[in-house]
């Protein structure tokens, strides 16, 4: 295979034609019909060639020409592009006239394809690269939160260099990936994220990201966003779920053919800018009560002498209330008050209060720094950008950091006038120590913090977390004379003692050669290759509050494409157009990890090697591979600039499905039509431009490798004897692939000179056919099996809506420009599979995911209240809810997604403003219920309507009132349940009684594990965010030798959120690029950032 | 210019035919990771431990099943104590149980169908192959019907054949298992090759198996004894005979962990998981130190003697006293430190090489005893037997034995409780049973001092009868559980499975 290739490349340079004979110089200059001034950097193309060239600062240009060429283009950002017919003259000289209407604005589509936009059937969105490198992101899809309608973006909140979700108009696959196709330059590039279910479900372990992330935002010239299958189809089947196409910046010729440098330098500061809202009343512990207590304290005779205690064994906050008079035993002793050699507090008792240090003030202030240079230069031969950029700084949590290195090439050269060599060279390598523990994990300090915790604890105290003898120091100790952990490790501990590394190298390119056969047909091929290596190192020291180990994992990803692609542009006649493309692609990809783990803990303190082991280690490792071969081809016919109709086909063939059945075709059709081109419309002032689109498509998809064949797994040897099992999952030697079909509508309108823009789309999305691993009830031996079943429909509408409320009337005038994206989709899982009438995606502590029948996709289930006919919730009569059965509790996915983009200039000021709105979407908070059971959250020490704390007795007007009526279930004879109402004794009664019975407020925060839980914890997602604010301002050095420009750019991000639903949150948030979404846990604090970048042009 | 366009046109359809060739393609994706055949010794291995993995462990075992028969009592966190059994749990236990009897069912086909029978000889003959492993599979299911009630049975492990199995009824289980365990033994061959290798239990030994089979027959006939008034119990020790089931503690059928990583679930509990959750419960050392729970006037008939395996489940701790049962939390506190620390002091149950009982010698005694009418020989034996197997001194056991009341229902049923130890669910099926021992703590009565044992759920009136179905069958068979709930009356822990006969 890859000899034909370079036998191609051969061939294709033994036909080239050196001759240069007869070459003819143009020169001329090039100027602005508004002012008349000359325009530099203005591109020259010899039209049919990869000849190029650009004007110099006064608009003055010269290129050679062959006898064959006549034609040359001029293109400008903002101007028309003009083709003018060179026949005889030497010198030509060109006025270009702005494109108010931006109609010949031109966007990257498929393949990487630069389109005009108003020949599109279909949605593309682009973002320029300036937005996005401005404000210092390490990760570049952050950014693109409310900038593009139809995407949904939830970012991981406070998980340094952790996952982002991307949805583009809906989730599709109901098990599979719905994330959309990353490409760079061509390059696909894997998207995995390696968090475990364990992690996507909120359990615990570390986000590790997701690999697109090393896309180097100060590269990226712009991002080209495919929403749908029509603009997608020519990707092939990873691109159904629509591709973030990035562009990066290419080498640009200098008028004076000197090297273009751009220095820039930023520092950006993470603060932790929301908390749950803690009581501050109580301690931690209990109340004890009865012989040898005093006012909820222990008593303990220590040494001689009596002292108060609370249990530092028990990881909850319903100790005694804070305002208790302790002065007959001068305060309480502290956790750190047991050890001797601890002479400051060895048996010193203290006040009980509300700790001066709390949760926030063990959080540290992230300091991020981005040094980047870039040189750029060239000549007509050839141009080239070399840029390196580094990104090092401190996390917000103790004991973090990252450090990213990032080097990127772009380099095209013209070997001749007809072939053009092109390649682009990245590489990353990123290193990270010390990222915070998610969900919940023991190391998480958000658990021990939010869930399980004592209110008191002062962090400056915490800080001693190790004893002279090398163990641990945690507040969390077995008895007052013993030390060991209980639960809970010192928060210290864990970020000091347990905690991760990890690095990764990953390289992507591409390397290609492209001819131009005739002035209308060229022909390309190229290899493009994503490569990385990613390792991991976890650690659990001796004396932890859980059993030592140490873990590594290695994996090591490769996607190589070969890509041929004949392509053709020829005017037919003066009214026709026709382009298109025929390619080739085959597509393989290898995977392979190894992980080792220690077992039964370590031995040698403080050694981390697999060695180490009091048990012997184990390593497990797995390899895959997979092929897809295609053709695909595309055609776009135009006529007289009004109507553009797009034709794409695919052919798959891929190595993961069935023999016969692993051949998929796909295509899709797509019709642009200018009405306003019309003769009737043509000089209207009202509406200069319209348009209208139409597409279908339809999208097939494969599946992993392996899952055709039945087999058993291995698990690991018992002494000698070898462990086998079935699989848990029955794999189907008769699985066909995935079909996603797809329409789309859109307007595209311009008025009053392009001072209001509407761009609205709707689209009407099915997937059928869907390979499924259906959970089955374990008594058919399998708890999954992979079907083809199911069939999700996603129907939504885009707008994008822009405004020019004040429009500069001269360069350098006050602008403001407002886009706002809006996305609203419905999604609805049809069905499943025969028999089966939901999925369930992940589940912790009973809070489930499901994709559920006849619901929308991620439906959060759990017992909910038990309600009777009037929809009032139904308590006992001891006042306590009743636990309800498991029920939908409302969707993951929002109802609309709105960005609001506000940009300002005047002279050289300018000042964006970003806000974001998420409406709908449910999620499930463990930090609610957890933090409530264990009287952590503020809710529990609230005042109820006696005007007593809810802590206060029952007996004493204290306790808590739910709202419901009495009554109580029973089961009829078909197995239903059924409500029948009492009054408060639990006599029956015809009408609903209301609740007047008060609990216990302990009783009442454990309810919110055991009973109606769901009920109890699931919450709305909504939210307002003012997600950015920059203010820049650009100086231009027009007198100065050495530097031509500087910009100043001052940014914050997540400045501000309102209207949650539940406080305690951030109701954005994400474990895993997964579909696991929507149940919150151990969630780390979201962070506020603030920076600074300084752009120098040299 | 016509000639590159022909060689390069030539080499575009040169590269799309090797594009359309796809020969390779089966090759690529066999999987490099997973083996399609395995030798169905190692499949046994997998389900002798996986079962003691699931019924033994912190989950299933510490936060249900030792809790029930109040063997154990959580020293914090009590919630499980008090019946609000966690969801999570109950679909995991199912999960390992029908999933380890599914590779019992795959050993059973590949030693039935023609194509692979010749291939599984390699582990030993194909009829004692599915004898053993009949033999575990109704082991298995039997657990799941006397913990759940109505179970899939007849249509379980139809695959992709019937993804919604029905429930079954138990009175139809119930004796379809002995039937299975009659046929399972008569077919085992005692000339030829038993399990060759994998068999952790027996080491291949099958005229143990044998023994296990009978023995497992005549402890479902025992339990099944109300509905059919002992008929099954006396044609079960008429085909067997005495002699027919476990001899002696040499028969046990145990599974011994091994150690250096293969550790037991409990010794993973305590020592992997640094769980100390769990400790004895009051009720059972109460009946090991000879005393009367004075709280609710109980009498224990060992009243005054002291049991010489208390020592032994509570090493280090002469005055233990016991974790009174279903304590809300914090008066669980104060009582910490009377009872037994297994983390500094554990057990031989907390050790890593701790052997598991499948079942064993001395439940056989107090079967027989039980069926000759409380038997005093048997009676003896069965004590003997049990105090042998956790390693009492003999001239204890002697003592112990000698000093010991008569046999009675009351006296042989609590020494069978104290036998079953660690095989919690079946002490707690006993209890169900029989109601023995009444040392056991009732909703109502006094846990200690004035706090009486009040239960979260059960509407906090008895100990519970039944596990509720897991959530995950009404999640993926509702059609099905809601059958078997409609058919049992109900679905909660006070609902009776059709053996438990009022």
């Amino acid at each position: 295979m890859r000899k034909i290739t370079i036998m191609l490349v051969f061939l294709l340079i033994a036909g080239v034609n050196f001759a240069f004979a007869q070459t003819r110089t143009i020169t001329g200059k090039v100027t602005s019909a508004q002012d008349g001034m000359g325009i530099p950097g203005v591109t020259v193309m010899v039209k049919g060639t990869t000849i190029g060239t650009t004007t110099d600062i006064d608009g003055n240009y010269s290129i050679d020409l062959q006898p064959e060429h006549h034609v040359l283009i001029f293109r400008y950002v903002g101007m028309n592009t003009q083709e003018i017919n060179v026949v005889n003259q030497n010198s030509v000289n060109v006025v270009m006239q702005a494109d108010v209407l931006q109609i010949s604005e031109v966007v990257v589509t498929a393949l990487g394809i630069p389109r005009e936009k108003r020949t599109l059937g279909y949605s593309v969105q682009d973002v320029k690269g300036d937005q996005l490198s401005q404000t210092d992101n390490t990760n570049f899809i952050t950014s693109l939160s409310g900038r593009v309608s139809g995407v949904q973006i939830s970012n991981s909140a406070g998980a340094m260099g952790g996952s982002s979700r991307v949805l583009i108009r809906g989730a599709n696959s109901i098990t599979g990936n719905n994330s959309p196709l990353y490409v760079v330059d061509g390059i696909i590039i894997d998207n995995s994220d390696f968090n475990s279910t364990n992690t996507a479900r909120g359990g615990g372990g570390y986000d590790y990201g997701n690999m697109a992330q090393d896309i180097n935002p100060d590269d990226i010239e712009s991002v080209s966003v495919l929403k749908g299958p029509a603009a997608s189809a020519l990707y092939g089947s990873r691109a159904a779920n629509g591709v973030i196409l990035v562009t990066t910046k290419k080498g640009t010729v200098k008028a004076d053919k000197g090297i273009g440098v751009t220095f820039s330098t930023g520092i950006s500061m993470d603060k932790v800018s929301y908390l749950p809202k803690y009581q501050n009343l109580y301690g931690g512990g209990l109340t004890y009560d009865g012989a040898g207590t005093y006012n909820g304290f222990q008593v303990q005779n220590i040494n001689g002498t009596d002292y108060l205690l609370v249990d530092y064994g028990m990881d909850e906050s319903w100790g005694p209330a804070y305002s208790t008079d302790l002065s007959a035993y001068g305060g309480v002793l502290p956790w750190n008050a047991f050890d001797e050699w601890d002479t400051e507090n060895y048996l010193k008792p203290k006040p009980w209060k509300a700790p001066e240090n709390d949760v926030k003030d063990f959080f540290e202030t992230g300091l991020l720094f981005s040094n980047s240079v870039a040189l750029t230069g060239g000549s007509d031969k050839a141009t080239f950008r070399l840029s390196y950029t580094n990104q090092s700084g401190d996390g917000y949590m103790p004991n973090s950091n990252m450090d990213r290195h990032s080097v990127s090439l772009n380099a095209d050269a013209n070997l001749s006038s007809k072939l053009k060599a092109f390649t682009s060279i990245n590489f990353v390598r990123t290193k990270f120590t010390g990222r915070p523990e998610t969900g919940y994990g023991d190391n998480n300090p958000m658990v021990r913090f939010n869930q399980w915790g004592q209110r008191q604890l002062d962090m400056e105290d915490q800080k001693s977390y190790i004893n002279p003898d090398g163990t641990q120091r945690t507040w969390n100790r077995s008895s007052w004379n013993d030390g060991t952990p209980v639960y809970s490790n010192n928060p210290y501990w864990s970020r000091y003692k347990d905690y991760q590394n990890d690095q990764r190298n990953h390289y992507f390119g591409n390397i290609g050669l492209s001819y131009h056969i005739t002035d209308w047909l060229s022909v390309q091929g190229r290899f493009n290759l994503d490569q990385y290596d990613f390792r991991t190192y976890e650690r659990i020291a001796i004396n932890s509050a859980f059993l030592s180990s140490y873990n590594q994992t290695f994996r090591n990803n490769s996607e190589l494409n070969m890509e041929g692609m004949l392509m053709v542009d020829k005017e037919l006649d003066d009214k026709f157009t026709i382009s298109g493309n025929l390619g080739v692609n085959q597509m393989k990809r290898n995977y392979e990890n190894m992980y080792g783990t220690t077992n039964g803990g370590l031995v040698v303190n403080d050694l981390y090697n697999l060695s180490n082991s009091t048990d012997p280690s184990t390593v497990t490792n797995r390899q895959e591979e997979k092929k897809i071969n295609s053709i695909f081809g595309s055609v776009t016919l135009d006529y007289i600039r009004m109507l553009t109709l797009n034709v794409t086909g695919r052919n798959d063939w891929s190595s993961t499905l069935p023999d016969g059945n692993n051949s998929y075709f796909y295509p899709s059709a797509s019709l642009s039509w200018v009405f306003t081109e019309l003769p009737a419309l043509k000089e209207n002032t009202i509406l200069p431009f319209g348009k209208a689109r139409i597409s279908w498509a339809q999208v097939g998809n494969d599946t992993d490798p392996y899952r055709l064949a039945y087999n058993y797994i291995p698990e690991d040897n018992f002494g000698n004897n070898p462990n086998y099992r079935l699989s848990l999952q029955l794999n189907n030697p008769d699985l066909v692939p995935e079909k996603t079909s797809s329409f789309e509508v859109g307007l595209d309108l311009r008025w009053l000179d392009n001072r209001i823009g509407l761009d609205f789309t709707y689209y009407d999305m099915e997937t059928t056919n869907q390979i499924i691993p259906v959970a089955t009830s374990a008594a058919t031996g399998y708890t999954t099996q992979l079907i083809n079943a199911g069939k999700m429909t996603n129907k939504g509408i885009e707008i994008q809506l822009y405004g020019n409320p004040i429009k500069a009337n001269k360069k350098g005038g006050f602008n403001w420009d407002i886009t706002v994206n809006y996305s609203k989709n419905e999604n609805m899982v049809v069905e499943l599979a025969e028999g089966v009438d939901t999925y369930r995606l992940g589940t912790i502590f009973g809070a489930e995911v499901h994709a559920e029948a006849g619901k929308p996709f991620g439906s959060i289930r759990a017992n909910n209240f038990v309600f009777d006919d009037n929809g009032n919730r139904v308590v006992g009569t001891n006042g306590r809810y009743l636990n309800g059965p498991i029920e939908s509790l409302g969707s993951v996915l929002p109802d609309f997604n709105m960005g609001f983009l506000n940009q300002f200039r005047y002279k050289n000021f300018d000042m964006s403003v970003l806000i974001d709105w998420q409406k709908g979407g449910s999620l499930f908070s463990l930090t609610h219920m957890w933090g409530m059971y264990s009287g952590i959250l503020e809710e529990t020490a609230a005042t109820n309507d006696n005007g007593m704390n809810v802590r206060d007795d029952v007996a004493d007007g204290g306790g808590v009132l739910v709202e419901g009526v009495y009554g109580y279930t029973s089961y009829d004879n078909e197995g239903n349940l059924v409500v029948n109402l009492t009054d408060a004794n639990g006599n029956p009664s015809d009408v609903p009684i209301t609740n007047t019975t008060y609990i216990n407020a302990e009783t009442w925060a454990a309810d919110h594990y055991s009973r109606a839980r769901g009920g109890q914890n699931v919450f709305d997602a909504d939210y307002f965010k003012l997600r950015e604010v920059k203010i820049g301002y650009t100086f231009n050095f027009k007198n100065s030798n050495i530097i031509s420009g500087l910009n100043v750019a001052v940014y914050g991000r997540n400045l501000a959120i309102w209207g949650r639903d539940i406080d305690h949150i951030d109701p954005e948030f994400a474990t895993s690029s997964g579909n696991i979404q929507g149940i919150e846990g151990g969630q780390l604090p979201g962070l506020r950032s603030f920076g600074v970048n300084l752009t120098f042009n040299f | 210019m016509k000639k590159i366009n022909f060689k390069t046109i030539s080499v575009l359809v040169l590269i799309t035919l090797m594009l359309g060739c796809t020969k390779n393609f089966e090759e690529i994706n066999k999987d490099p990771n997973n083996p399609e055949e395995v030798a169905t010794g190692y499949i046994f291995t997998y389900v002798q431990k996986n079962v003691m993995d699931n019924l033994r462990d912190e989950w299933a075992g510490g936060r249900m099943f030792f809790l029930l028969p109040q063997y154990w009592s959580q020293i914090n966190y009590t919630d499980e104590d008090r019946y609000a059994f966690r969801t999570s749990v109950t679909d995991a236990f199912w999960r390992a149980m029908y999933t380890s009897a599914m590779n019992l069912q795959n050993i059973i086909d590949l030693n039935t169908d023609e194509d692979t029978k010749t291939d599984a000889l390699a582990s030993g003959s194909n009829e004692n192959q599915i004898a053993a492993a009949t033999i575990l599979q109704v082991y298995i299911f039997s657990v799941l019907t006397d913990a759940f009630g109505d179970i899939p049975y007849s249509e379980a492990f139809q695959t992709n054949e019937n993804r919604t199995p029905k429930y079954d009824a138990q009175s139809e289980i119930y004796p379809d298992l002995i039937r299975r365990l009659k046929e399972a033994t008569a077919m085992i061959d005692l000339n030829s090759a038993g399990i060759r290798f994998g068999d952790i239990i027996y080491d291949g030994d099958m005229m143990k198996w044998k023994k296990f089979g009978a023995s497992l027959a005549l402890r479902l006939a025992q339990r099944m004894e109300k509905r059919d008034n002992g008929a099954a119990l006396t044609d079960v020790i008429t085909t067997f005979g005495d002699a027919g089931f476990f001899e002696s503690n040499g028969d046990n059928a145990k599974f011994a962990y091994i150690g250096a990583g293969d550790n037991g679930p409990l010794y993973d509990a305590w020592f992997t998981e640094n769980r100390n959750d769990f400790t004895l419960s009051k009720a059972f050392v109460t009946l090991l130190k000879g005393e009367n729970d004075d709280l609710n006037g109980k009498i224990n008939p060992f009243a005054g003697m002291s049991d010489p395996r208390l020592p032994i489940f509570a090493p280090g701790y002469a005055d233990v006293i016991g974790m009174p049962y279903g304590m809300p939390d914090p008066e669980t506190q104060a009582f910490s430190s009377n009872c037994p620390n297994y983390r500094d002091n554990p057990s031989v149950v907390q050790s890593a090489t701790f052997a598991y009982t499948y079942m064993d010698y001395a439940e056989v005694c107090f079967i027989l005893s039980e069926y000759n009418n409380w038997d005093q020989t048997w009676y003896e034996k069965g004590v003997r037997a049990s105090m042998e197997d956790w390693g009492v001194d003999g001239a204890d056991i002697d003592a112990f034995v000698a000093a010991m009341p008569a046999a009675s229902e009351a006296t042989v049923l609590i020494q069978k409780y104290l036998a079953l130890y660690i095989q919690g669910e079946q002490g707690w099926f006993e209890f169900r049973r029989s109601g023995h021992p009444e040392m056991i703590l009732k909703p109502g009565e006094i846990a200690n001092g004035t706090i009486v044992f009040d239960p979260l759920e059960g509407g906090g009136q008895a100990i519970p009868r039944k596990i509720p179905f897991p959530v995950e069958e009404y999640n993926i068979n509702s059609e099905r559980v809601q059958e078997a709930v409609a058919a049992m009356g109900g679905d909660g822990l006070d609902i009776r499975v059709w053996w438990d006969k009022p």
